[in-house]
This record gives C-alpha cells, structure tokens and sequence, in this order.
C-alpha cells in the first residue's frame, strides 16, 4: 500500500492554497466510460466477484453480497450509484473498501492504475459534470486528457441519506 | 487504562450492586446479622482498596459509610428508612465518583464533605434530614454488569475451551501480572487455582470462577463460529467426493467443534439474576417515594441465558418491573378497601423450557384500565371509534404495545423515564423472542416473555423461492407441508389472501416470492408451506424447494441493509455461498396484518390473544347486498362450480363433488343461482357429507371480534359482528346443516345419496 | 528460582494484585487466595513460606483461617502477617494471640511491608 497518512487525505477536502502541493493517491476505475478515484488508503482488496447473492427488497444500489475470504462483503452497483447507463453484460470488478469497520464493494467496469496526483491538478467541476455526483466527489482532477472524479467513500456509501 | 484501576472499578461495582441488594433485604428483616455482616465487610472492602490505590475522596466517603454500618452492627444505632437512604446515597455518590475515576483515569476533584458530615452526624446519633436517594443517578450507573469488561466465567469451562484451543489462549484468561511473573511464581499460582476448582460445591463464586475479558470470549465466539463454517464447507465437499477417507476424522472434527460451541456457548452464559440486581432498590425507592408496600419476589434467579441476550432484555425487564411498581400495584389504602393486603407482590419468574427461557412479571395490582386505553387509543389517533367498538378488551389492551403508547397520568421520577412497551417489544422481538399479556381488572397484570437460548449459533432450514435460496431459523418451525398441485394438502385463495387448511383450522400463509417480490407465485406446481408459530400466532410461509438444516452462524447485516423487517441477518453457507436469515417475527406481523387489516382494523401484536370473542370471519354476499360472515373454521373448502353442473333433484339443487351428491342451500329466499359461468360456493362438512352454500361473492377473510346473541333475530343467524364500523350478520352454519339433513337426507334417503357416490 | 512463597489472602482482587506486586519485587513466588478457606485449601498443599492474610473476608474470615490453619498437622506452619485497617489494640491482640506472627495496617507501602519482613527475618 502506498505511503499517505490519513492526516494527508484529509488535506483533500480542504485543499485550500497551501494543500495545493498535497499528493493525491487514487486507485481508479471506470464506470461507463467515466474515470473515477477514491483514496488508496480506503481500499481493501480488488477482487472478481464470483457468485453475488441478491438480497431481496435491499435498496436498488446494493447488488447483493459476496463472500470475500469468510466475510459478507455489500456490493454496491456503481452504475445504480451514479446513476450511469445500465452494467454491460460483463461481469466487472470489486474495489473492496472499508467503511467503520464494515466492508463494502463497488462494482466497477474495469480497474486502472494507482495514480499519484499532485494538488496543482485538481480543477474546478465542469459544468458538464452531472450534478448528482457533485454531493458524491471530493473534486475532479486532470489526468493528461481525460478527467478523473475523485469520490468519497463515506457519502457514497451513505445511501439512506440520498433516499 | 491502568489494568489495576479497571479491575477495581469492576470489582467495586459488583459490590455496590450487591450492597443495594442487601441493604433492601437489611431494610426488611434488620434482625439479619448475617445480612449485616456482610453489608459492612463489602464497604469495608471498598475502603481498604481505595486505600491501597491512593484514593483518598472514595476511601473517605466509604470510611464515613462504613462508621454507620458499623454502629448498625454493634447496635448503636438503629435501623431506620432515613439511615439507609443515607447509606444509599453514600452508595450512588461512591459511584459517580467510579463513573468520573474511570473517564478521567484519576479521582476528580471535589468535596464530600456535605456527605461525609451527614453520616458522622449519623453514626454519633445526631438527627439528620435525609432528602431522597438519587434514584435516578442509581438506576444511570447502577450494576453495570455489562458496560465493564469482564465478567466470571466458571474456570472449568475456561480450562475445558482453553485445552481445545491451545497455549496462546489459554494464557490470556489468567490475569497478568504486574511485575515481570516469574516462572517458580507461576507455579502456586496454578495450584492455588487448582485449589479453588475442587471447591465447586462452595457457594461463593469468587471461588471457582475467574475474571475473563468479554471481548476474549466474544474473539473465541467469532472463532469458533470460523470453525463451524470451516467444517460445513468440509462437509460439503465429503458430500460430493466418492471417497470415504475423510469420513472418520471430520466426524470427530464436527463432534469436537459442537462440543466446543457448546462449551463457549455456556461460558457466555449468565445468571439472570445479574439483570434482576437493581430492582429490589428500584422498587424499594419508589416505595419510600410513593408509600406503597411492594414485595419483590424473585424466583429462578439461577436460570443462566447467554450474555447477549442478557443485555438485550435488562433494560426492558426493568421497565415491566418499575411499571408494575408505579402503574400496578395500589397504595396500601386502595388495596385495603379493595380487600386485598397492603402489600403488593411483584414476581419475578425465570426458567427453562426446551431451548427457551420463560419469564414471567407478575403484580396483584389494579390490571390495565381497558377504557383509558381505548380514549388513549382513540386520542392518539391509534384507531377510530368504530374500530375500537369492535375489539375485544384483549385486543384493546394489546395496544398498549403500539409506539408511543404509555397509560402513565403522571410521571414519576421513577417511571416514565423512556422506554415503552412497543420498544420493550421490538427488543423482545429483535432476538427472536415473544412477549404475551394478560391483564386482569382488580386482579392484576401477567407478562410472559419467550426467548430462545442463545442467538449466535442457530439451527436454520436452508430453502428456496423464486430461484432464490434463504434460511429459516428453525426454532419457529412447527411442521413442514407439502402443498402440491394434485396431491397433498391445497392451498386456497381467497381475494388476495391465501390460506391452507390444516387439520380443520385455516392457516393465513404469506408466499415468499410476494413478500420478497421475486416474481409470480407458480400455482401449478408443488410448494411447500412451513407452519410456523411465532408467540401464540400461527401461520404459514409457501415456498418452493426445502433442503437440509443447517448450522449457520448468524451475523448482522450491514448497516445499509438494515431496517428490513423480513431479514433478521446473513451468513455463509457450507458450500461459500452468502445467504439471507429471514425473520419470523417480521413475517408474522405481515401475515398478521394481511389477514386482518384489509379493512383498516388492528390486531395489535401478532400474539394478541384471540378470545372466545373473537374469530376469523369469511365476509361474502348473498341474496342481498349487505355483507354477511361466517366463521373461518367452520368452512372446509371454497368453491367455484361451473353452473352448468349444477343439478335439480326433487326440486332441490345438487352438484357432483368429491365423489359425492353434494346438496345446496340457498342462504334466503331472494337469493338466485348464476345461469352461466361459475358458481361461487362455500363448502361445509356435516359427518362427511359434504354440504354446499350458495353465495354470491367471496369478499375477504377478518380476524374480527364478534358478539353472540343469546335470541337471534333471525333463524340461520349466530350473532353479529362489527367490520369495519358496520354490523355484520354472522351465518349459523349449523343451521343450514341441520335444514339440509332434515330436508334433503330425510327426504331423499340415503340409497340416492349412495347411488350418486357410485356414479362419482 | 525464588527461595519464598508467599500466598496473599485478601478478597479485594485490587488489593491482591498490588501486595502480590510488592512480593515479586522482593523476589518471592507469589500466590493469592480469595477467602479464608481457599487459602486454607492452598496451605494444604502449597507450603507457603509466609501469608499475607486480610482480617474481613466472606466465607471464612481472616481469624478463623487462622485459628484452622494453626491448628492443621503441617510440616512447617507458615509466618502470618495479619492485614488489617483496624488499629485497636484489642484487634491486634485476638490476632497475635490466635496465631499471628505479626501484622500491619492497610493500606501499606512497600517501606512498611520491608521493615516487618525485617523483623520477622524474611526480608
């Protein structure tokens, strides 16, 4: 795992002119063609879900629940999540991370690097950017030419709220 | 925190537990030196601690509380109510000098002296103005068995877990010691605990017991809950190999993890006395504070229930007592002219009974006031009038379990403090439990409350609906039926509300595809339906496919999926698969109410008693567009004939059924057959002739509260009943029973009704 | 190899934890015992060189373990220190005439517990 301290990655949300020089370390992935990030430290395990087992009646996010070695582990659809284009028929790929204690995994298209972004290259959110995710990022960052979003687990996993 | 300083924060908890304990019981009976005796040696030993810790403001305090015991002791002073709510009130401030020593690390800052001086003045003899032991501030701290971190386990089921678990875990129950152990100290050490075990007859359980940490013994639950998932995927696999090389040593495998669940499983039981601790003083400070006589009985306080479980019924068990005490029991001069004796009697009632523990509350007080729930009920918007009208007193006392309900005129500083039933219920009912009530006027109130032994580990039928697998904890389970398409029992649609007869009594099913919305029930196909009994309520869940029970360690779901009431957790199967636990309780409440809330009424509580008033009642039309009902029970079948089969014999109608010449009755004379389609008929049994009463719709099917009348107004009427605000007359089916045989079997003779067997 | 066992009798597991600590440091072997009658059951057993022995105890109080101990056929009768918070001189008089070597009054440091270990010559 790569070296930030959680006193790092709480310089991000206040990334005022002297967190500008603060790095940003993402592990990123793709969902519907859209980059995103969520901080390294966040995540636990990146897996290929085998069988998902469906919990009836659970909010529409949650996909169901794997077994992650002996543990139930949530899925969250990230399609559902961001309200992006329904999943392709592919069968995608688990970030696992943690959320007080409790694991949870996003299902993703398809997972990238490890990026390490310095604080100069986060800009301010398109207007193009979807408004829904404006309460979900922690700011969007240029990456040579495409535009990645970093995401907040914690908001992100705070379902109930958005319902 | 310093490991010393917790040990003696938990240590002189227990004692101020047992210290209030005693004094309740001193109070009494004062001629008790051996009550007494041991009163002083706990403060003493309080005093002497506090001593050997540097803790000069509890030593003081405890010293100044110690003096008047003492000359309790040497009968220098005697024992008045006034001196031992000081003593009490020495107790409480000795606590919440422990709450602020173990937030803070270190004794605060302050002065007792004011305290300190009341019980000089006291034991010198002095006359003291003793304002009220805070009540409040005991109940906040009072025996916190369960906010400490330990607790005594008996050490030969330590001894027992530790062998099968290995050196590592076995050092970790026996206290460290400060300084560096050496090893030759070690060795007394051991033998002093060897001692200690061939005492286990002693009574006292300081001696054959030893303090473990919770969170080892919650870490060896997660660990053997670990094992026993590792053994069911081992068994799986043995399931589908065609070797038999793995048969003997998993055998002994799986023998040895039961023995080990079952004996971690014991160590994370305790006594329920532990949750009855602070009620004597409870009950006694709303005593001194009310005048009321109350005596606590407490009975079964040995009966041991795991820990978890323990800590989930304390606070509503204290509720029930300290309602007892302030709502039921009378002042001694209202029980006097109701003739009954001054003091009221509380029980307290636990005990053991095939894989549940039953405990009753019980007063001899005044009862629930039936009419001020009702104006309650009606006020809170809880039901209409005319619903409340229709309900048995049973049902309106149930209501005392709805959210937000409490009879309470004034709030005591001892009641009213939170909780109510509905919450006392939802706990109850959380971990799989019942609570039922009976409330008599003048006689008093009954809770019983049913709660399954343990909750981590539990016996769990795996099955399946809409292609979906989940697992049912057994322990609700009742009979398993196989409901199939042509053979086996039927399950029968009414309106919306589907229902199995079950050795003549209709059961009210919920299909589990519709629940979970998983998709259309397959009526062509075989089902199963699993009875089940949750409180005194019984109903039943269609599902597709059941396979094996299983062992399934219950875990909690996430937080994100929480608030489901059909979901009572999740868990791993042998084979690595993740599966849903259903809830019994939650489905028992939605079967509950699809059978009885179609027309807005409120069983409250799916154990709400059904009287002998009360009664599941088919609502249908015929001759007329009023709505008629019959009793449930008394109908054998629904059905709808084709209207072309029906036949006149001898100016009566007749249809083939069953192999049989069925006879049909009209329920009046304006009533008229359908000329074509179907033909909707009620079928009832008279001695196995089957009898058939012509409707003209099914309309629902309630569970309602009826009243017989002793002079029908009508021939062919039992009583009425009110649905839904409006009376409804109730069929006597009897009556048509007895018209048919009278009128057809008489007439017609029997060789016709055999003759038409024949050609069925 | 410590030379010395002393088993520590008091019911308050605080109290025990710290006495024992005092011991260790002096380099005893240490044992401890809840109540009266379990110290008596490790006496039995143990041979303890010395007994740290508290006055108030349930089950079995400080004096009758005494007078039982003292009256058990042992090979070696221990030295009993008796603990006791109570400085009449009545107290120490039932104790040292029930069969106490000596005794000292709780609380107690280390400075105190190494003076009577002096006088009894176990220091």
């Amino acid at each position: 795992m790569v070296g930030v301290s959680n006193g790092q990655q709480r310089g991000i949300a206040g990334a005022g002119p002297e967190g500008a020089d603060i790095q940003h370390v993402f592990a990123t992935f793709h969902v519907a063609g859209q980059l995103f990030g969520v901080p390294v430290t966040r995540v636990q395990d990146i897996l290929t879900p085998n069988v998902i087992a469906r919990v009836p009646l659970g909010p529409a996010e949650v996909r169901g629940l794997i077994n992650q070695r002996g543990r139930i582990v949530t899925v969250i659809d990230m399609h559902v999540r961001l309200a992006l284009a329904c999943a392709e028929s592919g069968r995608g790929v688990c970030v696992t991370v943690d959320s007080d204690g409790e694991l949870y995994t996003l299902l993703v298209d398809s997972v990238g690097d490890v990026v390490d972004l310095p604080g100069s290259a986060r800009e301010a959110p398109p207007p193009t950017l979807d408004p829904s995710w404006a309460d979900l990022s922690d700011g969007v960052f240029r990456m040579g030419d495409e535009l990645l979003v970093a995401l907040d687990v914690t908001r992100l996993l705070d379902i109930r709220r958005k319902n | 925190m310093d490991e010393l300083l917790n040990e003696f924060l938990t240590e002189t908890n227990e004692s101020l537990a047992t210290l209030d304990t005693e004094l309740v019981r001193f109070e009494r009976d004062s001629s008790d030196t051996r009550i007494l005796g041991n009163i002083f040696r706990l403060m003493h030993t309080i005093k002497g601690t506090c001593g050997f810790l540097g803790l000069p403001r509890l030593e003081s305090v405890a010293h100044a509380g110690e003096n008047v015991l003492g000359k309790f002791r040497d009968g220098d002073l005697p024992v008045t109510p006034d001196a031992v709510t000081l003593i009490l009130r020495c107790i409480d401030h000795i606590r919440l000098l422990l709450v602020e020593l173990g937030a803070a690390g270190r004794e605060p800052e302050g002065d007792d002296g004011p305290l300190i001086g009341e019980l000089n003045a006291m034991a010198s003899g002095e006359p003291v103005a003793v304002p009220p032991a805070d009540a409040a501030a005991a109940h906040a701290i009072a025996a916190p068995i369960f906010e400490e971190d330990g607790f005594p386990v008996a050490a030969e089921l330590l001894a027992e877990v530790a062998e099968a678990l290995g050196p590592q875990v076995a050092a970790q129950p026996v206290s460290p010691q400060r300084s560096q152990p050496q090893p030759a100290a070690e060795l007394p050490r051991q033998v002093a605990e060897a001692a200690r075990d061939n005492n286990a007859k002693e009574p006292d359980q300081a001696a054959s017991s030893i303090r473990v940490n919770v969170d080892v013994i919650e870490n060896l639950m997660t660990l053997i809950s670990e094992i026993v998932l590792t053994r069911n995927q081992l068994m799986q696999i043995q399931r589908n190999l065609k070797s038999d090389a793995f048969k003997v040593p998993l055998q002994r495998l799986s023998h040895i993890t039961s023995e080990l669940q079952d004996g971690v499983t014991r160590m994370r039981m305790q006594p329920i006395g532990n949750a009855w601790a602070k009620l004597p003083r409870i009950v006694r400070d709303l005593c001194v504070e009310s005048g009321k006589k109350i005596d606590l009985v407490q009975r079964g306080a040995d009966t041991e229930l795991d820990r978890q479980v323990l800590e989930m019924i304390k606070d509503p068990l204290t509720h029930m007592v300290r309602n007892s005490a302030d709502h039921g029991v009378e002042d001694p001069v209202t029980r006097r002219d109701a003739g009954k004796p001054e003091t009221g009697t509380i029980l307290l009632e636990a005990c053991h009974e095939g894989g549940h523990i039953f405990i009753r509350i019980a007063d001899d007080g005044r009862g629930l006031d039936a009419d001020r729930i009702r104006q309650k009920a009606l006020a809170n918007g809880l039901a209409t009038e005319a619903e409340i009208a229709a309900m048995s007193e049973k049902q309106v006392l149930q209501f005392i379990f709805q959210p937000g309900f409490s009879t309470a005129e004034k709030v005591t500083s001892v009641s009213g403090r939170g909780v109510g039933m509905d919450v006392v219920r939802t706990n109850i009912e959380r971990i799989g439990g019942a609570i039922e009530m009976d409330s008599r006027p003048g006689e008093g109130t009954t809770f019983l409350i049913k709660i399954p032994l343990t909750l981590a580990i539990v016996s769990a039928l795996i099955l399946e609906a809409g292609g979906e697998r989940f697992a049912l904890p057994q322990i609700n389970v009742v009979e398993l039926v196989r409901a199939g398409s042509r053979s086996g029992a039927r399950i029968e649609t009414i309106r919306d509300a589907a229902v199995l007869r079950l050795r003549e009594r209709l059961l009210p099913l919920v299909s589990l595809r519709t629940v979970l919305e998983l998709g259309p029930d397959e009526v062509d196909r075989d089902r199963f339906v699993l009875v089940m009994e949750v409180g005194a309520f019984k109903f039943g869940i269609i599902v597709d496919r059941v396979f094996d029970a299983e062992e399934i360690v219950v875990k909690p779901v996430a937080p994100i999926l929480r608030g489901n009431p059909f979901y009572a957790g999740n868990t791993i199967l042998g084979d690595g698969s993740v599966i849903m636990i259903l809830d019994p309780g939650g489905l028992s409440a939605l079967a509950g109410q699809a059978h009885s809330n179609n027309d807005g009424l409120q069983v409250a509580g799916s154990v709400a008693g059904r009287d002998e008033s009360e009664a599941s009642l088919l609502l249908f039309r015929a001759g007329g567009p009023e709505l008629k009902a019959v009793m449930l029970d008394a109908i054998l079948r629904i059905e709808e004939i084709d209207a072309g089969a029906i036949e006149q014999v001898g100016g009566r109608h007749v249809v083939q059924y069953r192999q049989k010449l069925m006879p049909l009755m009209m329920v009046n004379g304006d009533q008229r057959l359908v000329e074509t389609g179907r033909q909707p008929l009620l079928v009832f049994c008279d001695n196995g002739q089957p009898l058939g009463l012509v409707v003209d719709e099914v309309v629902d099917i309630v569970q309602n509260h009826i009243s017989l009348e002793l002079a029908p107004r009508q021939d062919g009427l039992l009583g009425s009943a009110i649905v839904a605000g409006k009376a409804t007359d109730l069929v006597d089916i009897r009556h048509y029973i007895e018209y048919g045989r009278d009128n057809w079997i008489r007439d017609e003779e029997r060789p016709r009704l055999a003759a038409g067997g024949r050609h069925g | 190899m410590a030379d010395r066992t002393c088993l520590v009798v008091d019911d308050s597991a605080p109290i025990r934890r710290v006495v024992s600590g005092m011991f260790l440091d002096l380099g005893y072997a240490v044992a401890e015992a809840p109540t009266g009658k379990d110290a008596l059951d490790y006496c039995r057993a143990g041979q303890p060189d010395i007994v740290m022995l508290d006055w108030n105890m349930p089950v079995m109080d400080g004096i009758g373990c005494l007078t039982a101990l003292r009256s058990m056929p042992l090979p070696r009768q221990p030295v009993v220190v008796m603990c006791t918070t109570e400085s009449q001189i009545a107290r120490i008089q039932q104790a040292l005439s029930a069969g106490a070597d000596e005794y000292i009054i709780k609380p107690f440091g280390r400075d105190v517990l190494v003076d009577k270990l002096e006088q009894l010559g176990m220091a």
